[in-house]
C-alpha cells in the first residue's frame, strides 16, 4: 500500500476532475450541496463518514482510499484469499493449496450477469461451491 | 452528455479502451466495437446473416456458447468440461445458476488447460430454460459484448447486477452490435416503406425476417432507435416512488397501515429515441402511469393483452404535479410477462387522429 500526501479533498477533486465533472454534477449525485463540496476540496470543511461514502460510491473510490490516501499497489505478488474463504477453508480443514484453488476457479467466471447485485469473491457461498467441485479437486 | 455517458464505470471503460477523452464515452465505445466487428466483416467479404455474424464473431473472440435447456444440460456441461477437459469450475454451474432469489442468466468462463489461441479458450453459458429463453439472444450479445470490450481479460471476476452501469452499457453494446446496421438496416428500410408510423406488426416482420432468434422485445428496441421519427420505448410495472424505495431499504417501519407506501405502475424504462431527444418527446423515467392511459388499460385488465390508441402526454402527471408536454402521441402496448412494454410516437400537427 503506497500513501499519498493528498487531503481528502484534493483526493476527491482529483477524482472528480479524472471524471471531467463540474462540482454541481458531483454535488448533485452525492446529495450534498455545491458550497459544502467546494469548501471540502479546499480544506475548509471536515466531512462525516456517511456523507465520505455517498461521495465514495458516485465516485467509485473506497471509503479507505478516501480517507486513509492508500492506493493498493500496481503490481503485487500477494495473493488475496477473501476473508469468506479463509474462514469457510479453515472450518472445513482444506490446505491453502486447496483455498487457493478455489480461488482460482472462482476467477475463472469472468463475468456473470444476475438479478440482483454481488458483491464479488466475499459473497460467493463457498461451502455450496466446494460441494460442487471437490470430486475434481486434486 | 447523457448522465449515463457521465458514470465514473462508463468512463473508466472508455479509457481502458483507449478512448479516454471522448467527447461521449458511450458512443466511443459502441463506435469502438462496431469498428472492430466491421475490419471482421471485410476480412470475410461481406456478412449474409445475423447468424454467421455471431459465428464471425464468436469465432474471433475465441468464444463457444454453451446452452443450458434442461437439466441434463448441467450433467453433459460437468461431463465434458469438468472430468473431460479437467475444467472444474463446469462442475459448480449448476449451482451457480441455480441461486434461489437471484437468477442468473449468463456466465462467461475463462478455461485453463487451454491454449492461448485455442477456439473455446472463453466458455460462454446460457441459461435458456423457461421465462430465460426470449433473453436467448440478446443474452448471447451481451456475452460477446464483454468480450468485446475486452473485460474477459480482468484479473477479478465480474459480479454485477443488470441495473449496474457497466451492464447497462454492455446491453447497449449488445444491441448496437446484435441487430448489426448492415443486416437490421436494409431490413428495416424494407418494411417500413410506405408506412407513417412503426407498429407491433412491423417489429415481428422485421424479427422474423432478420433477426428469427431474437425476442420481440429486443427487435422492437433496435427498430424504435432507428425510427427518423420521434418515440420513446417503455416498459411500466409497479414499483415504488424512488424516495419510497430508499426508505424500505433502509429497513424504515411504518407505525400507521395506511401511510405505507403502495407500488403504483410506473414507467421503469424509458429510452427516447435520437429523434425524441431532439425534438422534445420524453417521459419521465419512474413517473406514475395514468389510469386514462392505453398502457394502465392493459396492465390492469386481463382480457386485454395489446391494444393501441392516441393519447395526449398532457394527461400524464407526475408526482410534483408537472404534467407532460401537450402532445398527440400513438401508443402500441402490450403485455409481457410481468409487465407491459409499450411505444410512444409523436402524432404529427395536423394528422386526422
Amino acid at each position: 500500500m503506497k500513501p499519498t500526501k493528498q487531503t481528502v479533498g484534493e483526493r476527491i477533486k482529483k477524482r472528480r476532475n479524472e471524471l471531467g465533472w463540474t462540482q454541481d454534477v458531483l454535488a448533485e449525485k452525492a446529495g450534498i450541496s455545491k458550497s459544502f463540496l467546494s469548501d471540502l476540496e479546499n480544506g475548509k470543511r471536515s466531512v462525516g463518514a456517511e456523507t465520505l461514502l455517498d461521495i465514495g460510491r458516485v465516485l467509485s473510490l473506497s471509503l479507505d482510499y478516501l480517507m486513509t490516501a492508500k492506493e493498493p499497489e500496481a503490481e503485487s505478488a500477494e495473493v488475496q484469499i477473501p476473508s469468506s474463504l479463509a474462514s469457510f477453508a479453515g472450518r472445513a480443514g482444506l490446505s491453502f493449496r486447496q483455498a487457493l484453488t478455489l480461488l482460482e476457479m472462482q476467477q475463472q467466471i469472468v463475468a456473470h450477469r444476475s438479478a440482483t447485485k454481488k458483491d464479488g469473491l466475499e459473497k460467493v457461498d463457498w461451502q455450496k461451491f466446494y460441494e460442487a467441485v471437490k470430486e475434481f479437486l486434486e | 452528455m447523457s448522465r449515463f455517458a457521465m458514470e465514473p464505470d462508463i468512463i473508466d471503460l472508455a479509457t481502458q479502451l483507449g478512448l479516454g477523452g471522448a467527447a461521449d464515452p458511450v458512443v466511443a465505445i459502441l463506435d469502438s466495437c462496431r469498428r472492430r466487428i466491421d475490419r471482421w466483416v471485410a476480412e470475410v467479404g461481406g456478412i449474409s446473416s445475423i447468424e454467421r455474424l455471431e459465428a464471425l464473431v464468436a469465432g474471433k473472440l475465441q468464444m463457444f456458447f454453451e446452452e443450458i435447456r434442461s437439466e441434463a444440460d448441467f450433467a453433459r456441461i460437468k461431463d465434458v468440461y469438468a472430468a473431460g477437459k479437467r475444467d472444474a469450475v463446469f462442475a459448480a454451474m449448476k449451482m451457480k445458476f441455480e441461486d434461489e432469489g437471484n437468477p442468473t442468466y449468463g456466465a462467461l468462463v475463462r478455461r485453463k488447460n487451454v491454449a492461448d489461441d485455442a477456439p473455446d479458450r472463453y466458455v460462454a453459458v446460457i441459461d435458456c430454460r423457461g421465462d430465460k429463453l426470449h433473453r436467448r439472444f440478446f443474452t448471447r450479445w451481451h456475452e460477446i459484448a464483454h468480450r468485446l470490450t475486452t473485460h474477459a481479460d480482468l484479473d477479478e471476476p465480474v459480479y454485477r447486477s443488470e441495473h449496474d452501469p457497466l451492464e447497462q452499457m454492455m446491453d447497449r453494446v449488445a444491441s448496437h452490435v446484435g441487430f448489426y446496421e448492415p443486416l437490421f438496416g436494409p431490413a428495416f428500410d424494407r418494411e417500413m416503406v410506405g408506412r407513417s408510423k412503426l407498429t407491433f406488426e412491423v417489429v415481428e416482420l422485421i424479427r422474423r425476417r432478420a433477426f428469427p432468434e431474437a425476442s420481440f422485445q429486443s427487435a422492437l428496441v433496435a427498430c424504435h432507435r432507428r425510427l427518423a421519427e420521434p418515440a420513446v420505448y417503455l416498459e411500466a410495472s409497479e414499483a415504488f416512488k424512488a424516495e419510497d424505495r430508499r426508505e424500505i431499504n433502509r429497513g424504515r417501519q411504518w407505525l400507521i397501515e395506511d401511510l405505507r407506501p403502495v407500488p403504483e405502475l410506473r414507467a421503469v424504462k424509458v429510452f427516447p429515441n435520437d429523434a425524441a431527444k431532439l425534438k422534445g418527446l420524453f417521459i419521465i423515467p419512474k413517473m406514475r402511469i395514468p389510469e386514462s392511459s392505453q398502457v394502465h388499460r392493459i396492465f390492469c385488465d386481463d382480457t386485454l393483452a395489446s391494444g393501441v390508441t392516441s393519447e395526449n402526454l398532457g394527461q400524464w402527471e407526475h408526482s410534483g404535479g408537472k404534467r407532460l408536454a401537450d402532445q398527440d402521441v400513438w401508443v402500441e402496448a402490450r403485455k409481457a410477462r410481468d409487465r407491459v412494454i409499450a411505444l410512444v410516437q409523436a402524432i404529427p400537427v395536423g394528422t386526422d387522429l
